[in-house]
Order: structure tokens, then sequence, then C-alpha cells
């Protein structure tokens, strides 16, 4: 049944490590992602076991997979109920893709549509997400979607949403509520977004949308690799890394990578100038933006600030 | 009734001639396996398991609900597809089975792992290739120290539990081996220490009759010492300090897959850490009535 793995993809062997880890910490939800998590030959089986050991499993993919992965993801998770299985579906605007992507998707969609959540993932101000609208109805999606702001990966070239751009990027997510409310889907942030870059006005309707559950925050949304290396947050995954055995529980990584963040935000205060005086991030209400833009200060200067945010 | 249980093939002929015996009885498949249990209606015999060698993998076992209070030991050379466990994941839980996997295919190693995560006992037993000792050591080490529940595999919780800094602990017992515990007898009546032993005609009797005086046997009595004779040869084994809990059962492989050493050893420690975490854990127990 377990043939050897090669190296660069999750084992069994630290699968069972880290959903020991996860239940251990009283931690009974477990998200997969990639790269592309279906490419990996166990992913089926993974989920299965996941879900035998009675965790909620959240895959995250673009829908994008082989015709025998498709076939057999088909076959045995199609009828897992929404409460134990559930996707979020990064989709790219259907003008970007190509035909064969495009088909892949719609069939991903048709059929685990029911399990899925749209996610897309904002790297410029000027974004298009209507046909998102279409998926929805048409492939029956939850009707949540989920919006990711990129940031930048210190260290690497990414395309992310400049800080001055960020009011601009507000002011077109702000102008699709009113199409949101009228299908009835409910946008909710990813982390990473800060306060400020939204007027009075427009909190007040976001506050209204989303039944006064806002969120401003950025802190450790723990990711950990299949040579089971961990870090903070996606857009960290290049600086920080600890072994996962260096930790009893995920109470102690998120600990671990808190510290860290606030030490951190010691140094820079969040993604302006204005941030370091700001009542709002004072009372925790806004975090600053992400963390990765204050990183990037850290690239072109002396090593002088707390070691620790180094290492 | 004799301390010993009896390890023995299917033979009516033979279990007509036992009585008040606890019996393992060996077999090959599982055709037999209600026809093996009403043969244990008469003489005061009981089944202590069934010991079922089978040459297909789990997944071909017809497994069913009206196996359910057999003990049985299943020894298997593979498991089969996943998917195909995972249908079948409650039945083997629900089970008063333990599944031993063979240390020849790498693969089990992670397949015990997996099985026990899921609440199915189960085992390693030793094939003939050499064996993987840091695969092995890192299936003791999530055996004994692992933090969330699991279920138990042999031969390391036998091994732990019994375990004793004082005298000889010899987890052969998990697989029917061990002269203390076991002895093996086929159908001609020819009773040995072990299966290899019965198969090679190493007899300590013959006739069922000899069994209540089995103490008084001599090739029984020589045997209980023979261990000892190990220390008067020019053996790296007899140096060990995991001996005690391995009790040379890997000899012939040593010079050429040292590896068992650091393994026992580790063992032991895996031992003396169960030991530890038993008396913390242990409740007050008052007189019983």
């Amino acid at each position: 049944m377990a043939d050897s793995e090669p190296d660069d993809i999750l084992s069994w062997d630290n699968l069972i490590y880290l959903a020991d880890l996860m239940e251990h910490s009283g931690e009974m939800g477990i998200s997969l992602l990639g790269g592309e998590p279906t490419l990996h030959p166990s992913f089926v089986d993974f989920c299965l076991y996941l879900l035998e050991r009675k965790f909620h499993v959240n895959v995250f993919t673009s829908g994008i997979m082989g015709e025998k992965m498709f076939n057999e993801a088909e076959r045995v998770l199609s009828g897992i109920h929404p409460d134990r299985l559930s996707f979020v579906c990064n989709v790219n605007n259907p003008d970007k893709s190509s035909f064969s992507e495009l088909e892949n998707v719609k069939r991903f969609l048709k059929t685990f549509g029911h399990l899925t959540t749209a996610g897309f993932n904002i790297y410029k101000p000027d974004f298009n997400f209507d046909f998102i609208f279409q998926y929805v109805n048409e492939f029956g999606l939850r009707r949540h979607l989920r919006l990711g702001l990129a940031h930048p990966i210190p260290g690497k070239h990414n395309s992310f949403v400049p800080i001055d751009k960020m009011k601009q990027m507000a002011a077109k997510l702000i102008a699709y509520l009113p199409v949101l409310e009228r299908l009835k889907i409910k946008a909710g942030f990813d982390c990473g977004f800060p306060l400020c870059i939204f007027t009075e006005e427009q909190i007040g309707q976001l506050y209204k949308h989303n039944a006064g559950h806002l969120s401003f925050g950025c802190g450790p949304a723990v990711d950990i690799g299949p040579d089971m290396t961990v870090w903070g947050c996606f857009p960290l995954s290049n600086i920080q890394k600890k072994s996962v055995y260096e930790f009893d529980s995920m109470q102690d990584i998120r600990k671990y990578y808190m510290d860290i963040h606030r030490k951190t935000r010691i140094e820079v205060a969040g993604i302006l100038e204005d941030c370091d005086e700001c009542v709002y991030r004072d009372e925790q209400l806004c975090m600053g933006g992400c963390l990765a833009h204050s990183y990037t200060h850290f690239f072109n200067e002396a090593n002088i600030r707390f070691q620790e945010i180094y290492q | 009734m004799r301390e010993h249980f009896l390890v023995c093939p299917f033979d009516e002929k033979l279990l007509s001639r036992l009585k008040n015996e606890r019996i393992a009885i060996v077999t090959n498949g599982f055709e037999q396996v209600h026809h093996i249990c009403e043969s244990f209606n008469d003489n005061g015999n009981t089944l202590h398991c069934l010991v079922i060698h089978y040459s297909g993998s789990v997944v071909s076992i017809p497994f069913h609900e009206n196996l359910k209070n057999i003990p049985m030991a299943i020894f298997a050379n593979e498991l089969g597809p996943f998917k195909e466990i995972m249908a079948r994941i409650h039945m083997l839980r629900e089970l008063n089975t333990r599944i031993f996997l063979n240390s020849d295919n790498k693969a089990n190693y992670t397949n015990i792992h997996i099985l026990a995560s899921l609440g199915v006992d189960c085992g390693i037993f030793f094939g003939e290739n050499e064996i993987d000792w840091s695969a092995l050591n890192d299936l003791m080490t999530y055996a004994i120290y692992a933090k969330v529940g699991h279920a138990t595999i042999e031969p390391f919780m036998y091994a732990v539990k019994h375990y004793s800094p004082d005298k000889l602990t010899d987890f052969g017992t998990v697989y029917f081996e061990n002269r203390e515990s076991y002895l093996h007898i086929d159908k001609d009546e020819n009773i040995a220490h072990t299966s290899k032993d019965l198969k090679a005609g190493k007899f300590i009797a013959t006739g069922v009759e000899a069994l209540s005086q089995i103490r008084e046997n001599k090739f029984y009595q020589d045997a209980e010492y023979a261990w000892q004779e190990f220390f008067l040869n020019e053996n790296p084994c007899a140096y060990c300090q995991a001996w005690r809990i391995c009790v040379g059962k890997f000899t012939e492989t040593f010079e050429k897959n040292p590896g068992c050493r650091q393994f026992f050893i580790d063992l032991m420690d895996a031992a003396d850490f169960y030991r530890t975490a038993e008396s913390k854990n242990k409740k007050k127990e008052i007189w019983q009535p």
C-alpha cells in the first residue's frame, strides 16, 4: 500500500506525525496546500485518512488535475459531507487561462462545487471577478468568496498590490458590494488588509456586508512543508524556518511566531509610516497590514534590529 | 491446568486427545475458521488464538461480522490498497484480531504505522531479508512515545510491558515462540519448544501424555538454561547491553547488519519510559474482596 514517496512530497509517516501533532493540540481542522496538493499521488488516500481520524479537511486547489486523479477524487470524495471536507478553489480570470485549464476548472467545479468556496487573489489594484458569480450560480459553489491579497515575499520577485495603490484596490472592492449582496454572496478577507485603506463610509458598508465581523489582522498562519520545516505564514516562507520537531504543539508554534511578529512590529509597526502612531493599531483593531511588507525593509539594511527577526 | 499454551495445527484427532488445554491453532486460511471454533466444544479445551499464516494481502481476507469474537493473529505479507483497507477499517477495529505484517516488505513499516494510528492492533514479524533497523526504530518510537492514542504495535508493546531490568524479556511470546509460555505439538504428537524445532525434528517428547509431566522432562529442563551457553562462546551479542531484551534473536545476522544493538538499547530506554509513565499514572488501589 504505502510505497515510498520522493523526498519533496509529504510522506505517510510525516502526515501521521502532523495529524498527531494537530490532534494533540486539540485542533481538528487541517488544510492541505501546495503547490497543488492534488498532484500528490496519495492525495485522495491522505484525505480519506484524515477524515477517518475525524479531521475537517480543507483543500486549497486550482481545480486543475489530471484525468486519473480527478476520476479517483470524484469517485471517493465527492459524496463526503461538506461539514467534513471542503475545497477552496483559487480561480483565475478566464481571459487569462488557457482553454484546457478552464475546462479542467469547470470539470472540478461541476463535481465538487457543493464543497467549494471560490478564492480570488488580488495582486493588482484593478481587478475583475465577475466570472466568479457565474461559477457560483452555474456550479452551486458555496455563497462565500475568499479574497486574498498578494503580499511581497521577502527575497523573491512576485506580483502584489503596491502600498500606494491599496486605496484604489479598496475602492474597486467596495464597488462589488452591491452585486455581492444581490447574489447573497459574502466576501471574506484573508489576512493583511489594513484598516486605513478604507474610508469611514466603506468600513460602514463592509460592516453591514459581513454582519459586523470585520478583521484587519495579520498573525501567524502556520504552514508546514513536506520536509517538516515550519514557517509563520506563506509570505514569510523564506525566513524564520524551524523544524516542526522543535515544538510540542501547534500552540507552541503559533506562540513562537507571534513573539517574532510582535518583535518585528516593534521595529516596523506596519506598512505605512503612520502605523507607528495609529490608535487603531495600538488597540489591535488593525495589525498594520501584512508583515511581509515590514520585512522588505530589513533586506537592504545593516543587521541592527532584534536578532530573532533575522533567524 | 498447566501454564503452557499449546500451539498445533488443526487436527481433529489431535484435539480429541487433548483435555483442558489452552490451544493456539495454526492454519493457512479462513475457510475452516468456524469449523475449528466448533471443534472446541468438547474436552474442556479453550481456543487461545487462531494463528493464520495468510499468503494473500490483508484486503483479500473475507472479514465478516461473525469473526468478531474469535481471537486471531493474522500473519500476512502485504496490506493491499489503502482505499480497500478503509472500506474495512471499522470491521478491523471491531475484531479480536492482531494483524502482523512482514518486515521483508519495506512498505509494511509505514503500513503498520497507518493501521495503528487508525486504531487497528497490529505488529511486525521478521521475514528472511535484512531488517531496516532505522525504520523499525521509528516505528517503535511511535508505538511507545506517541502523544496521541493509537492501537498497540507488537512486539514493542509486549517488550515494554513485560520488561524488567533484572530478568530476561522474551518478546517471542507475541509470535507464540517462548518456551516459558508455549509448547508446539504436531499431529503426530511430537512436542517441541518452538515451531522451528518442531519442523527440524528437535522434539522434547512425543505423545500428549507427556504434557502433564513436561517440567520433569530432561530435554525441557536442559533447555531452561540453554541461554547460558551463549555467554561461553566468542559472540559479539554476549557483550551487548541489550541482550536481555532481544535474547540473541539476531545473532546470526549481527555481523552483516549490526543495527539491532542500537535498536534494542533504544527499546530498553522506551521500556524504562513506559514503566515510569505507568507508575506515575498508577491509581491508588485498596484491598480487593
